[in-house]
């Protein structure tokens, strides 16, 4: 009997696959971000998608920064529906690097592609508490991604102090935080728009 | 949908903080491989990520020689969903070991399951669901599980005895607090049902996202020692908490209860735990120190003393590259009751 296991075994290890890598991001379920963004939640799908040089070619087309091949790989949309199947926002989990350590968000954002909402799902940073604080929270909720761009200055690589006024030790994340946001708003349109539109009608 | 927006952007050169995230100290729930979208395993490969795991330990063993093992694993996680949504997620961790110098209870060749279960979404929001399978049992610092093929481990084994076992369990999450009680077999990796163990655990705390997170845990029942095939009545109550803040990790867990074997008496004990870690920005390098105290006492004797056991362990965990990583660690016994030092080495190979 424990021959058979193992052959069994083996014959799943030795099975050839096409397959792809993935880059740092989390496999964290988002479910207590998604109740909270979205308290008229019912039920939700997950779609996983691989992301490939075309993708990751449209989403630069779009910002202001770069960003690294390997932040990019396999992700998960989380598609939000209220009970009468109606779409009413997803949820799309970042990772970011930070000074300390990989900081995980999950932005909230509707079916327009406007900000709901985000909640740390790691974060070591001692700033977070300001970020997940109303005094910030309110600067990005219900921004799309032209508005959440305008809080960068044109090189996208600090806070527009003209337009977003916060403490000055809180930037570094605050930055961070709203590049993820424009990230996550360019992947979720490059990458799922074809879902999404669907899930729509 | 929204179109896109700013004119294209010329590629510039990674500045230095986007240097390559791959490396991590590893972990069963990230870095997995997926499938090609379509096809016509889609219904299978769909919401599919796997892992192929090969790892070899040494560690010093009593004589001041060494003794070898190996591990080779796949690990598959598939989220399972109808058209409108998910169901359920099924978890499948299946392991061979090989053991320069297997116990008397195990083949050289051993053929483990680590995880394998169907979590299924009772309530489509999350907030119920029933997992059923070999799961982790829940109590304490056991979960979410982070420590499965890693030489870190927490305090599950020494306190519970097993640390996943077969059975089901309702769980769930809301914004506000995680919950899961289970029933399980008691007879830990293998299904046993001699002596008729059972165990009833469950824990309840405040979301593992937040920077602290407090946990209350319970168990009772017969747990069976696979080591000796005999059952020990054992009750415990747990408090676990955790914090992080910058590069410092810190974790602790205080567990009150009694065992009680056929032929010894009944003893009450309690177990101290204390896990302190440092990791780098990049999370490639781990440094960690745990201290254990475990105590004991004649249930009969409430006034009598207490007998002690304290353990001192150091460790490392490095990702040497994408595929790679290495740990060490070394454990001292504080208490002199002349138990050797014991140190480890382990090199890790996740293909996905």
């Amino acid at each position: 009997m424990k021959t058979i296991r193992l052959l069994l075994f083996l014959s799943l290890v030795l099975s050839p696959a096409t397959a792809f890598g993935q880059a740092y991001c989390s496999l964290r379920d988002p479910i207590g971000a998604m109740q909270d963004s979205f308290p008229q939640l019912d039920h939700y799908r997950s779609i996983v998608r691989v992301v490939d040089e075309t993708h990751r070619a449209n989403i630069l087309a779009r910002l202001p920064f770069t960003i690294h091949e390997n932040e990019l790989g396999t992700h998960t949309l989380y598609t939000v529906f209220a009970d009468d199947d109606e779409l009413i926002g997803v949820i799309h989990v970042r990772t970011e690097r930070s000074r300390w350590g990989l900081t995980e968000i999950a932005w909230a954002l509707n079916s327009d592609l406007e900000i709901v909402g985000m909640h740390f799902q790691r974060s070591r940073d001692r700033h977070r508490g300001y970020i997940e604080s109303e005094a910030f929270q309110k600067n990005i909720r219900g921004k799309n991604f032209d508005e959440l761009r305008g809080l960068l200055t044109n090189d996208g690589d600090a806070i527009n102090e003209a337009v977003l006024v916060i403490p000055r030790d809180g930037h570094e994340l605050a930055l961070s935080v709203i590049r993820s946001a424009l990230k996550t708003i360019s992947a979720t349109n490059a990458i799922w728009d074809d879902s999404l539109s669907s899930a729509s009608r | 949908m929204p179109a896109a927006g700013s004119p294209p952007n010329a590629e510039a050169d990674t500045p230095p903080q986007y240097q390559s995230p791959e490396r991590s100290t590893g972990g069963l729930d990230t870095l997995r491989g997926t499938f090609q979208e379509g096809g016509a395993l889609s219904l299978i490969t769909e919401n599919l990520r796997w892992a192929v795991d090969i790892a070899g330990r040494i560690k010093t063993n009593e004589d001041s020689g060494f003794t070898n093992k190996q591990f080779f694993g796949i690990d598959l996680l598939k989220v399972v969903s109808t058209e409108k949504r998910d169901i359920g997620t099924l978890i499948v961790q299946l392991y061979v070991d090989r053991d320069s110098e297997a116990p008397a209870f195990r083949e050289t060749w051993d053929f483990k399951v680590r995880e394998f279960h169907f979590n299924y979404h009772v309530t489509r929001r999350g907030g119920v669901n029933l997992r059923i399978g070999h799961i982790q049992i829940p109590y304490g610092l056991n979960l979410p599980p982070i420590t499965g093929g890693t030489l870190r481990q927490f305090d599950t084994g020494p306190n519970l005895g097993h640390k996943v076992d077969w059975g089901t369990s309702i769980n769930g999450v809301n914004p506000n607090f995680v919950y899961e009680v289970a029933l399980t077999r008691g007879s830990g990796f293998d299904y046993k049902d001699k002596g008729d163990p059972y165990l009833v655990s469950g824990r309840i705390g405040t979301p593992n996202q937040r920077p602290f997170v407090l946990g209350a845990s319970a168990l009772h029942g017969k747990v069976l020692n696979f080591k000796n095939g005999n059952i020990i009545n054992r009750t415990r109550i747990g408090i676990d908490a955790r914090w992080q803040g910058g590069p410092i990790d810190a974790l602790a867990q205080v567990s009150l209860g009694q065992d009680n074997s056929i032929g010894k008496p009944k003893t009450d004990i309690a177990n101290y735990f204390l896990d302190l870690s440092w990791r780098t920005p990049a999370d490639s390098l781990l440094l960690y120190a745990q201290g254990r105290l475990s105590m004991e006492r004649l249930s009969a004797s409430s006034q009598g003393a207490w007998t002690k056991k304290s353990v001192l362990t150091v460790g490392a965990q490095l990702a040497l590259a994408r595929h790679y990583w290495i740990s060490a660690d070394y454990q001292h016994e504080l208490t002199r009751s002349g138990a050797p030092d014991v140190v480890r080495f382990e090199l890790r190979y996740r293909f996905f």
